[in-house]
């Protein structure tokens, strides 16, 4: 899989340029990933506006990222598209990144360091606390304004 | 220029041959001189395809105009048959087409027997689900069926020395092109995977549902046309597909073989229909069907929603679901995922949306028969909807646990998951808490459901709880199967009886009228002499068509009790060789129905009913006054031809068991007189004709209830104390009908003497017997028998599908009719 790359400051922009992530190229896919947060990249843009589908193991392998970074970084994620956003819906992956429209959009606010009320996210993190021991979370109530693009925030 | 507006089609016999002559050379390739009658019949089926497809889209804009609520009927079954004729009367086109066809010096019957039944259901549900299609489209209700498109239906039944064997009905590879492949709407569906735990940005738990494996829904629409052809709603099949045509990783490493493997594992989820009574065994693929159906189906459904809405708070003022039994039961956890998991929606007000969308009948009675899914195959096929039931659960049963402080027997009565060796899942309890309406199928059934299925449920929300009679559609069951008769009353009492079925109530003024008689038996006359030359052409057996014709016909199920049947038969053969009791017009008992493969007592009494057929027959002593006949493969348009010539029909369930029946309203419909205990819609039909009119025998539901809860009921003792009742039990005991294969039938001597007779086989067999002497005497009264006959058919207004889907449309529903 050809994954381009780009450093701006801290920030290192990777837009995978096939249009499919599924079980042929998650493998690979992680460990160009995996190679660069190793190489020190802590700050991760993934850049998913080519990408027309992904399947579970295309997001296995970018919680697994996720995973990596944790508590040294962070990822955001940026041009996603319906269909690719209803599959991270579906898993519920959507409340575990900060997504923006564009890559210009993410870079501001991930500059800006600001997680909550960036420009670009306009997501409102008060959300519901209750935590089921049964369903934990079903009663989240996160409000997309910022992932409007994919006709969520209802 | 407006690129929609294009010329109406025509509907004169001129533009149906054309468009005919169009298609057979632009659609099939063929000159008319190398036509072959399958080529014909294609041809015609696109040409009416156009129209319908122009009626659907005019349609469509209506609703869309009107911003209709809309209505969607889930269903594992829909049991529509053949389409040609139905479509053709419908569309009020048959004499121009057979006018069309004639010119040609082609018969439109002979075109039409090329079509093959869509046996896309077991009996009664899918016939339901397929009538009330009818009704919403001729009603003008934007009501629209979804379903599965298996590949193979039903099985079909071929009959070996008296023994049922199963044969593949791969029905789409002699389907015609009244289906439309959508392939731009397919849809995919995850499934399997696991829960993986974590927080979300909040620091809220949030579980993820990962590692899924997909497969695609492709819908495939069935134009569904109402009467007049004013509105043409769909029926929405969903074939499983792979996600790609091949698992590209394991194709990459070189295993074609597995990688073709994996294609066809994801093409078996649409393969099969299951029969019934083997759906409740636990069968991982059952359950991964009943949830494809309802997760492409609510896919769809909101798609289409959001189109023209913005938000879920206005969903269920134009959008209802009913669940057809159980099966879809899943659109509740379904339903629940989307809103809160996809949308973000807290739990409450999804929750409210939930109930107020859907809305779920109850089609048995049989405890055995509500569906339960093991705890553990429900989180290995569906993880997150486990999560999500067990949230509903625990909700719920707070709530019961304030209502009624320390009844901990209700909370485990009540419970979604039922303790045990193996915890199930209990769909009935889902479907019952996730609606707003639960509905039983006959006033009866109703009552039970309160009573005696779900009392507790019914203490709970007393007001959810409603009884909708089922109905049948007069288009299919008299207007298109009985033609003859059909005209008849159109003669008598006008057309309107087509779309409001109580117009036939101006039949009983005809009722005794000697002229009006004589034309309605002669009617009747030519349907049994039809039908006995179907039975000749099937089983090489010549009937009597001036013998009385009782029929039997519907899913071959114990508590349907053919046995009973058989019994009484066994009982007048012997009345006739040992008691010399010769009747004076000889009977012809006739069966038809399937048995589940895998239920080896149906498929018994498929057997007994061909060798006590056999022992008669052979027995020169009947001198041809009692024939039993088998009709082998029952199916609708098998029932299309036995219905119509019926005199006498047979529903005598065990009080308390069947839910409804429909069959007993089409026959009614068609002149029969029933013989019947007090059980489904029974009752009602006593109400509508009268007692004069019917024949009604046997213990009451509460009888029988009384006597199962007192351990009152003997078999032995009815064995005992009568002689008629013994000489039929010994004889299963001494193999006289089994002489070659002794020992055959002894089963049903213990089964019944010592097991305890579950389904009141003795305890009904006397008053049963008593009841066919009553009818065989009326019989014998031709202008009695005519009249009663008559207003049976004048009387089953109550019973069409119209007045079904009118009381769905107005109380479960809130749906408008779109003129």
């Amino acid at each position: 899989m050809k994954i381009e790359a780009e450093k701006i400051d801290d920030i290192l922009v990777l837009t995978p340029c096939d249009p499919v992530i599924d079980a042929s190229s998650a493998a690979d896919f992680k460990g160009q990933l995996v190679t660069w947060i190793q190489e020190d990249n802590t700050r991760i843009l993934l850049d998913l506006s080519f990408i027309e589908f992904i399947d579970s193991s295309g997001l296995g392998a970018i919680i697994s990222l996720l995973k990596l970074v944790a508590g040294k970084g962070d990822i955001s994620l940026c041009g996603i598209r319906e269909q690719v956003m209803s599959l991270f819906k579906l898993t519920r992956m959507d409340r575990i990144f900060r997504f923006y429209i564009s890559s210009t959009e993410a870079l501001e606010a991930m500059k800006a360091g600001d997680k909550w009320q960036g420009a670009g996210d306009r997501r409102q993190g008060a959300g519901d606390r209750r935590q089921s021991s049964r369903e934990q979370g079903a009663g989240d109530r996160r409000q997309d304004a910022g992932d409007r693009r994919h006709g969520a925030g209802n | 220029m407006d690129y929609n507006a294009l010329e109406p089609l025509g509907n004169d016999p001129n533009s149906l041959r054309e468009s005919l002559l169009k298609h057979l050379r632009y659609s099939l390739g063929k000159e008319f001189d190398n036509k072959t009658i399958r080529d014909i019949y294609l041809a015609l089926t696109l040409s009416l395809r156009d129209r319908l497809l122009e009626k659907l889209l005019e349609t469509e804009a209506r609703y869309q105009a009107a911003d209709a609520k809309r209505l969607y009927y889930l269903s594992m079954e829909f049991l529509i048959g053949r389409s040609l004729g139905s479509n053709l009367t419908n569309l009020d086109i048959f004499e121009a087409c057979r006018t069309a066809l004639m010119d040609m010096g082609i018969d439109l019957e002979d075109v039409r027997e090329q079509e093959t039944d869509a046996a896309l259901g077991n009996g009664g549900l899918g016939r339901l689900a397929a009538c009330f299609l009818d009704s919403l489209a001729t009603l003008d209700y934007p009501g629209f069926g979804y379903g599965i498109h298996y590949e193979y239906g039903l099985f079909r039944q071929e009959i070996d020395n008296g023994y049922q064997k199963e044969k593949p009905d791969h029905w789409l590879s002699k389907a015609g092109p009244f289906q439309i492949e959508r392939t731009d709407e397919s849809c995919i569906i995850p499934l399997y995977g696991r829960i993986e735990h974590g927080l979300d940005l909040n620091g809220n738990y949030n579980p993820m549902w990962m590692d899924w494996r997909v497969i695609l829904g492709v819908p495939h629409d069935i134009p569904i046309v109402g009467y007049g052809a004013k509105t043409v709603n769909y029926l929405r099949l969903y074939a499983a597909k792979p996600s790609s045509d091949f698992d590209i990783q394991i194709f990459n490493a070189g295993d074609y073989f597995r990688a073709v493997e994996q294609k066809i594992k994801s093409e078996t989820v649409s393969k099969i229909l299951y029969p019934s009574d083997t759906v409740n065994t636990g069968k991982e693929l059952r359950l991964v069907q009943e949830y494809f159906l309802v997760a492409c189906s609510l896919k769809d459904i909101i798609r289409r929603y959001l189109k023209t809405h913005q938000g879920f708070d206005g969903f269920p003022d134009k959008v209802n679901i009913q669940m057809n039994d159980t099966h879809p039961a899943l659109a509740v956890a379904e339903l629940m995922r989307i809103l809160v998991d996809e949308n973000s929606m807290e739990w409450e007000p999804a929750w409210n949306i939930t109930q107020k969308t859907l809305a779920y009948t109850n089609h048995t009675l049989l405890s055995e028969a509500l569906e339960k899914w093991p705890v553990g195959l429900l989180e290995h096929v569906l993880p997150r909807h486990l999560q999500i039931i067990y949230e509903i659960n625990h909700r719920f049963l707070g709530e019961i646990a304030a209502l009624w402080p320390g009844d901990t027997d209700r909370l485990a009565r009540m419970s979604l998951i039922e303790e045990g060796a193996e915890k199930q899942v209990r769909m009935a309890h889902l479907a019952i808490i996730g609606s707003h309406s639960v509905n039983g199928v006959s006033a009866l059934h109703t009552e039970l459901i309160k009573t005696s299925l779900v009392p507790d449920f019914f203490a709970r929300w007393p007001e959810r709880f409603n009884n909708k009679t089922n109905g049948i559609t007069q288009r299919r069951w008299l207007l298109k199967s009985n033609p003859l008769l059909a005209d008849l009353l159109n003669e008598a009492v006008g057309s309107e009886w087509i779309t409001d079925l109580y117009r036939l109530r101006g039949l009983e003024s005809f009722a005794s009228d000697p002229a009006f008689q004589e034309r309605f038996r002669k009617i009747k006359q030519a349907n049994k002499e039809h039908l006995g030359k179907i039975i000749y052409q099937t089983t090489r057996l010549k009937i009597n068509p001036d013998s009385l014709f009782d029929i039997h016909a519907k899913r071959i199920h114990e508590y349907k009790r053919q046995l009973l049947n058989v019994m009484h038969i066994i009982h007048e053969y012997f009345r006739i060789i040992e008691d010399g009791n010769e009747p004076a017009v000889p009977k012809t008992y006739i069966f038809a129905g399937k048995a589940a493969p895998g239920y080896w007592a149906a498929k018994q009494i498929i057997k007994l009913i061909h060798n006590v057929g056999d022992v008669i027959h052979r027995d020169k002593r009947v001198k041809d006054k009692l024939k039993v006949v088998f009709i082998p493969d029952y199916r609708v348009s098998l029932a299309e031809k036995i219905i119509p010539a019926a005199e006498v029909s047979e529903q005598i369930s065990t009080a308390g068991t069947e839910a409804s029946g429909t069959g007993n309203m089409k026959f009614a419909l068609n002149g029969a007189l029933t013989i019947g205990t007090l059980d489904g819609a029974n009752v009602e039909m006593l109400e509508e004709v009268g007692e004069d009119n019917i024949y009604i025998f046997g213990l009451k539901t509460c009888e029988v209830q009384k006597m199962k809860m007192d351990g009152t009921y003997r078999p032995l003792d009815y064995y005992h104390e009568h002689d008629s009742i013994r000489r039929v039990m010994d004889a299963f005991w001494d193999n006289r009908f089994c002489l070659h294969e002794p020992g055959l039938f002894r089963w049903l001597y213990h089964h019944i003497l010592e097991k305890g007779d579950y389904y009141f086989h003795l305890a009904d067999f006397l008053s049963y017997s008593q009841m066919h002497e009553t009818i065989y005497a009326d019989y014998l009264q031709i202008p009695v028998w005519n009249r009663k006959s008559i207003l049976n058919v004048a009387r089953m207004g109550k019973f069409s599908s119209d007045r079904s889907i009118t009381e769905y449309a107005r109380e479960i529903w809130g749906l408008t009719q779109v003129h």
